[in-house]
């Protein structure tokens, strides 16, 4: 029970003679609240699709709790818990938050080839989506359509999905991208409410929320790792410093700390 | 305080409501009304059916198809090849005919629904129109452009016989036609017609929480083409006659403006929206027998530009002004 729940080995992928991911090392132990960092066009939204099985990969190795899961398809990454969130809401704008959620849900648990029975009549999978919406705090607006909630909300919804997946390895990317400062802290809590049986990567801008979410974590700059390991060492990096944050971006990191 | 279920999901209905008794009154009371035009309601019933089916996939499941007359004049083909070989019991004949529609769309389907959109539109209109050359030339099966004529069946469950005035084929096809009805009703409000209503949002989303994206839509094809072929077998039934016309490309562009006509996005779309096209072209015709595609044409711009779902939108629209009015006044 002591290998790691995702390792990622000698990762490559080019457009063309682009490399866009080049030899990247990724291991990350359960339980782990790992934060994945760089400046824009690093490359961590295309390492995100190549573990989720998104985008193929030319070469390297992925392997989810000891299985290598290289070759399978996302949908199989995702029955095996290897769940992601979107940059950009991607998600089912007519249909209401409940079924949005009940949609992942009924996935999870193998009820969507039912042709016979009513939706209403799956009392387990309603219940737990109502746990969800709870815990997410989206259980005033289960009725409303997702196209018509706030996008922070929407945000929520994002997550609320991956979670109905019964996901083990969790890929946040940018959860809070797009969300009003105000409600940002809603989304965090619930990040912070999930259990430590869920192995979490986590892409983020914003150092604070970095700073407050992340036990360790990694640098990712022009498709290569440039730094690894627990937050106060990777940021006193002076490699770091000087590829990815400026004295500006050290500075919110500092005072990150100070506020968690 | 019961919940409402379409919270759960938006095709699923409480019970029958009285919107919905009364439409099914309707075929009813068109069998007393007009006793002799009962071919003509025949007729009515059928294309209802088929638009129906084709509102399954286009309205839940977002299948944008011209060729769905394949389905159509597969069943009728088959059903009418089965009464001249000398099988001639209805019931099954038509079941028959769906299933080999079926078996069609289990074989072609999981080739066409990896693409969507205008491929899928272009594929479609071409297996269609591959289907009708294919019925024109092998005419010593299809009849070739003479068709197929002279069909017989034995009495419906031994007891009704086929009468020239038509009131066993009516009475036949609607009990079809609500039988697939209560099926496509129960379908659209399961699991599976939420699932389809999520690929019809979003596939690539669907795909990526782990849906059997391409298997779902070929199920639901798959009935909707069973459908589409008892449509055509019922054709078949109640005119004793098949012509090359079952397999037409116009027929699949028809279904899709019945849908349109009749409102996208409720499975009673296909049904108002068929009948309202057959009856509004037959008046048309009856009006001005070269220029009654304008009249048709009309009432469809009027339609699209009034409401942004059909007849349907414009009842439902209509229904909520009323209700809202009433409670206004009555505080």
């Amino acid at each position: 029970m002591t290998e790691p729940a995702l390792v990622v080995r000698s990762l490559c992928k080019n457009y063309g003679g682009f490399a866009v991911t080049r030899n990247v090392d990724l291991e990350l132990p359960r339980g782990a609240r790992h934060a994945l960092i760089g400046p824009n066009g690093a490359g961590k939204t295309t390492l995100v699709g190549l573990i989720s099985g998104a985008i193929a990969a030319n070469s390297g190795t992925i392997e989810l709790f000891g299985r290598d899961i290289t070759t399978i398809s996302a949908a199989q990454r995702v029955k095996q818990g290897l769940v992601r969130t979107f940059q950009v809401n991607s998600l089912f704008p007519r249909l209401s938050v409940f079924q949005n959620i009940f949609l992942a849900c009924s996935e999870a648990r193998g009820i969507s080839q039912r042709m016979l029975g009513r939706t209403s009549g799956q009392k387990p999978i309603i219940g737990q989506v109502e746990a969800i919406l709870e815990l997410l705090g989206l259980s005033a607006d289960a009725g409303r359509p997702v196209a018509t909630i706030a996008y922070g909300r929407q945000r929520l919804v994002e997550l609320g999905i991956a979670l109905a997946l019964e996901p083990r390895v969790l890929l946040l990317d940018e959860p809070a991208a797009g969300v009003p400062s105000v409600e940002v802290p809603l989304l965090i809590n619930a990040i912070d409410r999930l259990g430590e049986d869920i192995t979490i990567l986590l892409i983020e801008h914003d150092m604070q929320i970095v700073q407050r979410f992340a036990r360790t974590m990694t640098v990712l700059a022009e498709g290569q790792v440039i730094a690894s390991g627990a937050p106060d060492v990777v940021m006193a990096s002076e490699q770091v410093r000087s590829v990815y944050l400026g004295k500006s971006g050290h500075q919110r990191f500092e005072s990150g700390k100070a506020h968690a | 305080m019961s919940v409402d279920r379409a919270f759960y999901n938006a095709a699923e209905r409480n019970r029958f409501g009285l919107l919905e008794i009364l439409f099914w009154l309707c075929p009813i009371a068109a069998f007393f009304l007009f006793p002799t035009s009962l071919s003509f309601a025949t007729h009515v019933l059928i294309m209802a059916l088929f638009a129906m089916s084709l509102g399954l996939i286009l309205s839940f499941a977002g299948i944008v198809t011209l060729g769905h007359a394949a389905f159509f004049g597969l069943g009728a083909y088959v059903t009418a090849l089965l009464s001249l070989a000398g099988y001639q019991e209805p019931i099954t004949a038509t079941f028959l005919g769906g299933a080999a529609a079926a078996v069609l769309a289990l074989i072609i389907g999981p080739l066409l629904l990896r693409l969507t959109g205008l491929p899928l539109m272009m594929v479609t209109l071409a297996l269609g129109a591959v289907m009708f050359e294919a019925a024109n030339k092998l005419g010593w099966i299809t009849g070739g452009e003479n068709g197929l004529g002279d069909l017989r069946y034995q009495p419906v469950l031994g007891i009704f016989r086929w009468s020239i005035y038509g009131q066993t084929a009516y009475f036949y096809t609607l009990a079809w036609l609500f039988a697939l009805f209560l099926l496509t009703r129960s379908l659209v409000a399961s699991p599976f017609g939420l699932a389809l209503q999520g690929i019809r949002e979003n596939p690539l989303r669907m795909n990526l929480i782990g849906a059997p994206v391409t298997g779902h839509l070929v199920r639901v094809y798959t009935i909707s083409a069973f459908i589409a072929g008892i449509a055509g077998a019922l054709s078949a039934q109640a005119t004793g006659f098949v012509g090359l016309d079952v397999l037409s490309v116009d027929l699949s562009i028809n279904a899709l403006v019945m849908l349109v006509l009749g409102g996208v996005g409720n499975i009673y779309g296909g049904l108002v929206g068929g009948a309202l096209y057959i009856v509004l072209r037959n008046l048309a015709s009856d009006w001005n027998p070269y220029h009654w595609m304008f009249v048709i044409g009309a009432f469809l711009v009027v339609v699209v530009l009034l409401g942004q779902n059909g007849v349907i939108g414009i009842v439902e629209r209509l229904t909520s002004l009323i209700s809202g009015k009433r409670k206004e006044t009555s505080p």
